[in-house]
């Protein structure tokens, strides 16, 4: 079962299907996404007018003035110059900051709970997918690889919604109304500014390209490095008992210096990126000297002091948002993977659905029959091949024979957790396909070959066989399988995963959980792996509990419990070979007396090598 | 202090170019300086002079106008074009410049850092292979690996875009405040009297931010807690169909994250704009104050726009002062965590190096006895002795932690015993090099560990450059060439592991078993290392090894009594002790251990017989 490819890197194409879909996400917030687009445009406003400010000031709060000052006619009078137009000025400059301030508050807070409320619906979503999808999809998904979708490929998608998106908004805004301001005020300067705009732009995308070229190779690096870093790791035993130590260490710096090359490639085309940039701001500035200049010096004056200062300061900083805009790109760009990460498991479809018309299992007596079963995982390598079992409700049936022989896609079957590809298979007599899964599963238990607990309180672990569930069926239900000890130990924590209990302890809770779920119909993979003989014979009593007055069908591995059940079916390469109780099966003195004869051997060596 | 000492560890001999970068940074910084100087000129000069008709001629009052009036042509009343474009010039020279410089800068920077990373990473690595394996079995290999890559990534950005730019802040922040006072002393005090409001105001929200931070990561965590569980229990969860209970946990600590989130969020929305109010406050009252000044006569108009751009350039590192703090505190963090990984200590691998002399083989156990660190209950090996002699095969046998692996792990060095002595060749091992005594020995481990490559490359692994030839013998020897040939896609150029074939454990373990044949080792240790193969190619396996390793000490470690039965002798060990020792036929006659084991097989065949015997009947 091979993990699905990690790696796969996306071309530019898919960049405005990816932003489309994700905005559809910030789109569940229109006005906080309206809010947050007016506010940073606010922010962009209040910057593009500064420089206009300024330009007023110094026209008509100090030039003048100090014109006044030099003419003669003022003479050398010298008083205390006139402040109130310098005042009524900073006065406007503080109500900007203050203005300023105060948008920035709103995006920020807009832009905070659209980062949030979309990671929450994302997750959400992502989560309740992960709960509908079917057996055949986990079969091939790492969990790790699953966990990264919810919590890394999330966080990075949704800031580039909130504070990425800031950039882009304040650059689109600053230019728009750079652009305004600069046209209003003069034609012929404004268009030397304007004319810059299309050369930074190609200058960006040009150099963003080999950028992101570089950063995507020298991101591939990383995980071979991860890899390598976690194979040694793992591996580091071998490493020592073969000498390798130094050899390991030479083929990982070769690794490194590749990364190491790849991401000083992106890091130069950076470093060259913002004063080629900057530089051609620069070029525009110097034509504004000489072109503004000339026309300031001019008598009467074509433009006033101010202005020329206003349209040098837009000049040095149109490269400003430009900067902005294609960082945002760039980001855009490097979430795109994660981006399809997530939507291509939202995408994914879950292979077993209840049927539209789908009723519930009501009571159910727990007859089960296998009509010519056949099923595969994958389709040129069939597991069953027309498969014929009736299992009478209340019997107990050992599922015995070789690893690969089937036995696991039986109960596979039962559970729903696959269907099969091939025949029916019957509960009660009805095609289970035409019920609900979520009724077939009510009516059965399962205990897995590892346990599995959650974390919490081992009470907490028992209920969930069954949420209401009052104490005294919790206390029943131990007492039932013989886990007494644990009638006193409800509140103590398992631990993540049950970590905190032993492989015995986590078995005997998974019987109470299982039996407290009351089920029809008791489905159970035996653990291998042996524990010490006092949990085994406890073990052994809650399996004899658990399976009385139920059908149950268990892939058994101890002797003493295929010995416990009614009947014993030996599987061979997805056919029933042997088919009894033990004492017929034994007198037969087929494949199931070997194999039990094996065992028996096996196990009684194993008892003595490992207690 | 100490951290700053271990950050210029890491970046070790490349510390000078960071300096370096940093005055280059400082001169595009200084240089930039002039920028508005360019209009103050045009301003001050040019204008006023050519609107005067050349009346008013303005005397530069600083070295800066000075110089720039120097390189200027002379001012002819008929020449406003020839000083603009001289002008323009200027002003794009001293950009290009700039730009020169800053880019500069920042390549060195890159390349420095990436050059630092390199060697950091690579110091890890091989720190690691060299740790003791008492430190790797104690420590996850995530965590080693989450410390090898993200803490490394962590204290590469700060490297990369905050080591520089403290330079360039300060540079920044001094370079424009001594302009300032180069024109002005009062004005420059008061361009910046709010500068420690904020500088005070910024420390004391990271110190909450980074305790709110903290929770809000304890949320999250639980937040992955909860999917990680649910996933890798989701066969519990679809049987007991409990998916609709799980959204619910899942959505009630989805609703908690966000809400810290949210709480995150609140702290920034004030912290921010509160900067920015202060910041747009500050230069509303350098602009209240200049305008008096000027208005007073006290500043050209000229002076005051170029004060007006410095006192932008003052502000801005205090805008970016906040992302600085954040970014040090996760760079703090990053490079204590990796300095517990370099400070552990390694092995020792010092020690007489017998090149490539081989070992005769004859190993001897006097009084040995061991414990792993931190277990002190019992003793793992309790006063061990035996001698084997050169050629021996000796099987070791016992139940499960009665100490078999750790004879083999000492024989190695993979640790020292805590008393007695360990002789090979009659020499102390201690006095052996780790490195020489390994190479000496082959062991096949008992979990076959194989690496993401091609199968000839796992069985070269000792031996890089060997022949294929070498290779295909010690497969065959092993039983695996057939399955490598007829099974695998590309033979022994299949890669195997994550991303190619994967192997059963009974192929995993012949491959291993190859690997180490073809070592070509002087003692053999088989530790438990053909259990997932069925014991018909076992005793192929084991025919084949007895002519290969004919001659050479041999140790076996089994569960199946019928696989060492053949040894020369064979060591019954339980608890740490030695119960007996001796033949296969001897052991049978001192009717212990051994014998019970076998016995069960005569006690099988009559129980069954039984069996069968009451069903007749």
């Amino acid at each position: 079962m091979s993990k699905l490819n990690e790696t796969k890197f996306s071309n530019d194409g898919s960049l405005y299907p990816f932003l489309k879909r994700l905005f559809t996400y910030s789109l569940r917030y229109r006005k906080w996404l309206a809010g947050f687009v007016v506010f940073v445009l606010g922010v962009a406003a209040v910057e593009a007018i500064f420089p206009l400010i300024w330009l007023s000031l110094l026209d008509n709060a100090i030039v003048p003035a100090i014109e006044n000052n030099r003419s003669p006619s003022a003479g050398s009078v010298n008083g205390n110059p006139d402040l109130s137009l310098l005042t009524y000025y900073c006065g406007i400059i503080f109500f900007l900051g203050v203005a300023l301030s105060g948008s920035v508050f709103m995006f920020i807070n807009f832009a905070g709970k659209i980062q949030e409320y979309v990671m929450f619906d994302i997750r959400q979503d992502l989560f309740k997918k992960l709960q509908e999808l079917s057996f055949s999809f986990y079969d091939k998904s790492a969990v790790g690889w699953l966990m990264s979708r919810i919590t890394s490929d999330t966080i990075k998608v949704t800031e580039l919604i909130s504070w990425g998106f800031i950039e882009f908004v304040w650059g689109v805004g600053m230019i728009i109304f750079c652009i305004t301001a600069m046209l209003i005020y003069n034609v012929k300067l404004a268009m030397i500014v304007i004319l810059t705009i299309p050369v930074l732009t190609l200058i960006s995308v040009k150099l963003r390209k080999l950028i992101l070229k570089y950063s995507r190779e020298s991101r591939r690096f990383n995980s071979e490095i991860t890899a390598s870093y976690n194979e040694h790791i793992v591996g580091v035993e071998v490493n020592k008992s073969m000498v390798q130590e130094s050899r390991a260490t030479e083929e990982f710096d070769s690794l490194s210096d590749k990364m190491r090359i790849s991401s000083y490639k992106s890091a130069y085309y950076s470093a060259l990126y913002q004063p080629l940039v900057i530089f051609g701001g620069s070029v525009a500035a110097a034509l504004i000297i000489f072109y503004g200049g000339s026309m300031a010096v001019t008598f009467p004056a074509e433009i006033s002091v101010g202005m020329l200062a206003a349209f040098f300061g837009y000049a040095t900083l149109i490269y400003e948002p430009i900067l902005d805009i294609s960082r945002f790109y760039s980001q855009a760009q490097n979430s795109i993977s994660a981006g399809e990460r997530i939507f291509s498991l939202l995408d994914t479809q879950p292979t077993i659905k209840d049927r539209e018309n789908a009723t519930d299992f009501s009571e159910i007596s727990g007859d089960i029959e296998f009509e010519n079963v056949s099923f595969f995982y994958e389709k040129n390598k069939p597991v069953l091949e027309n498969l014929n079992l009736k299992i009478k409700a209340g019997e107990s049936i050992a599922l015995v024979g070789e690893t690969g022989g089937g036995k696991s896609s039986i109960i596979n079957l039962i559970c729903r957790f696959y269907e099969p590809t091939g025949g029916v298979i019957k509960i009660d007599g009805e095609d289970y396909t035409e019920k609900t899964t979520v009724s077939l599963r009510n009516k059965l238990a399962v205990v897995l070959q590892t346990p599995h607990l959650f974390s919490g309180t081992i009470r907490e672990n028992i209920k969930y066989g069954r949420d209401d569930a009052d104490e005294s069926e919790i206390v029943n239900s131990l007492l039932l399988i013989g886990g007494d000890e644990f009638i006193n130990r409800l509140d103590e924590e398992a631990g993540e995963g049950g970590e905190k209990l032993s492989l015995g302890e986590k078995q005997m809770i998974s019987f109470a959980r299982a039996i407290l779920a009351d089920p029809r119909i008791f489905i159970m993979d035996e653990a291998t792996s042996s524990i010490d003989t006092l949990a085994e014979a406890k073990i052994q009593n809650g399996i004899h509990e658990l399976i009385k007055g139920r059908t149950s069908i268990i892939i058994a591995h101890r002797l003493s419990t295929i010995k416990n059940c009614d009947r014993i079916i030996v599987i061979k390469k997805g056919k029933i070979i042997e088919d009894g109780s033990h004492k017929q099966l034994m007198h037969a003195k087929g494949s199931y007396y070997s194999l039990y004869t094996r065992q028996l051997r096996e196990q009684r060596e194993n008892e003595m090598l490992k207690c | 202090m100490n951290n700053i000492k271990r950050l210029f560890q890491i970046l070790g001999r490349w510390k000078w170019y960071y300096v370096l970068s940093g005055v280059l940074l400082i001169l595009a910084t200084f240089i930039r300086m002039f920028e508005p100087k360019v209009l103050q000129m045009t301003i001050d000069k040019v204008i006023v002079f050519f609107q005067t008709g050349g009346k008013v001629a303005y005397v530069p009052d600083d070295k800066i106008t000075v110089f720039l009036y120097s390189v200027l042509p002379e001012f002819k009343i008929d020449n406003p074009e020839l000083i603009l474009v001289s002008l323009g010039i200027i002003f794009l020279i001293i950009s290009l410049l700039r730009g020169m410089f800053s880019f500069s800068s920042s390549a060195i920077t890159a390349s420095s850092t990436e050059k630092a990373t390199k060697n950091l990473r690579l110091r890890l690595f091989s720190h690691i292979q060299a740790l003791p394996l008492a430190y790797h079995s104690r420590t996850p290999t995530g965590e080693l690996v989450q410390r090898c890559t993200g803490d490394v990534e962590t204290v590469r950005k700060f490297a990369a875009t905050q080591v520089v730019e403290v330079i360039r802040m300060l540079a920044l922040f001094s370079g424009a405040f001594i302009m300032m006072l180069s024109i002005n002393v009062g004005y420059a005090f008061i361009a910046i009297f709010l500068v420690p409001v904020i500088l005070i105001g910024t420390l004391l929200f990271f110190k909450k931010e980074s305790q709110i931070w903290a929770e809000h990561e304890i949320r999250q965590d639980k937040l992955s807690v909860i999917v990680q569980e649910n996933l890798s229990g989701i066969r519990v969860v679809k049987a007991f169909a409990k998916e609709k209970f799980e959204i619910d946990k899942f959505t009630a600590q989805n609703i908690e994250k966000r809400k810290w989130g949210l709480k995150l969020n609140s702290l920034h929305r004030i912290f921010w704009p509160s900067a920015d109010f202060l910041i747009h406050t500050q230069i509303a009252v350098s602009i209240f104050y200049g305008g008096y000044l000027a208005l007073n006569n006290q500043l050209t108009v000229g002076e005051y726009t170029a004060f007006y751009a410095y006192s932008m350039l003052v502000t801005w590192p205090m805008r970016r002062l906040g992302q600085l703090v954040s970014d040090m505190g996760m760079a703090t963090v990053a490079i204590n965590r990796l300095f517990s990984i370099l400070e552990t200590e390694q092995e020792n691998y010092e020690g007489s190096n017998f090149s490539d002399e081989k070992l005769k083989g004859e190993i001897e156990f006097r009084n040995v006895s061991f414990n792993y660190e931190g277990s002190e209950k019992k003793r793992v090996l309790n006063n061990i002795s035996f001698k084997v002699k050169a050629g021996e095969k000796i099987a070791l046998l016992g139940p499960t932690g009665a100490g078999k692996t750790t004879i083999i792990s000492l024989m190695l060095r993979f640790f020292d015993p805590d008393s007695g002595k360990i002789l090979i060749d009659g020499v102390e091992t201690e006095k052996y090099s780790k490195e020489y005594l390994r190479s000496r020995f082959g062991v096949v481990l008992q979990k076959p560990f194989l690496f993401s490559t091609t199968i000839k490359d796992n069985i070269a692994y000792a031996k890089p450059d060997s022949h294929i030839d070498e290779v295909v013998e010690a497969a065959s020897a092993a039983r695996i060439h057939d399955i490598i040939t007829e099974v695998f896609p590309e033979s022994y150029e299949t890669i195997v592991g994550e991303k190619g074939v994967t192997l059963s454990g009974g192929q995993k373990q012949r491959v291993t078993i190859a690997r180490t044949l073809l070592k070509d080792p002087d003692i053999l240790i088989l530790d438990d290392s053909t259990s997932a193969i069925d014991s018909e190619t076992e005793f192929e396996i084991q025919r084949k090894l007895r002519k290969l390793m004919k001659d050479k000490t041999t140790f076996i470690i089994a569960h199946r009594i019928t696989s060492i039965q053949d040894c020369d002798r064979i060591i019954v060990l339980d608890k740490g002790r030695i119960l007996e020792e001796g033949t296969h036929e001897e052991l049978i006659k001192n009717n212990g251990f051994y014998k019970k084991i076998l016995d069960i097989q005569v006690s099988i065949e009559e129980e069954i017989d039984a069996e069968t015997v009451s069903e007749e009947n």
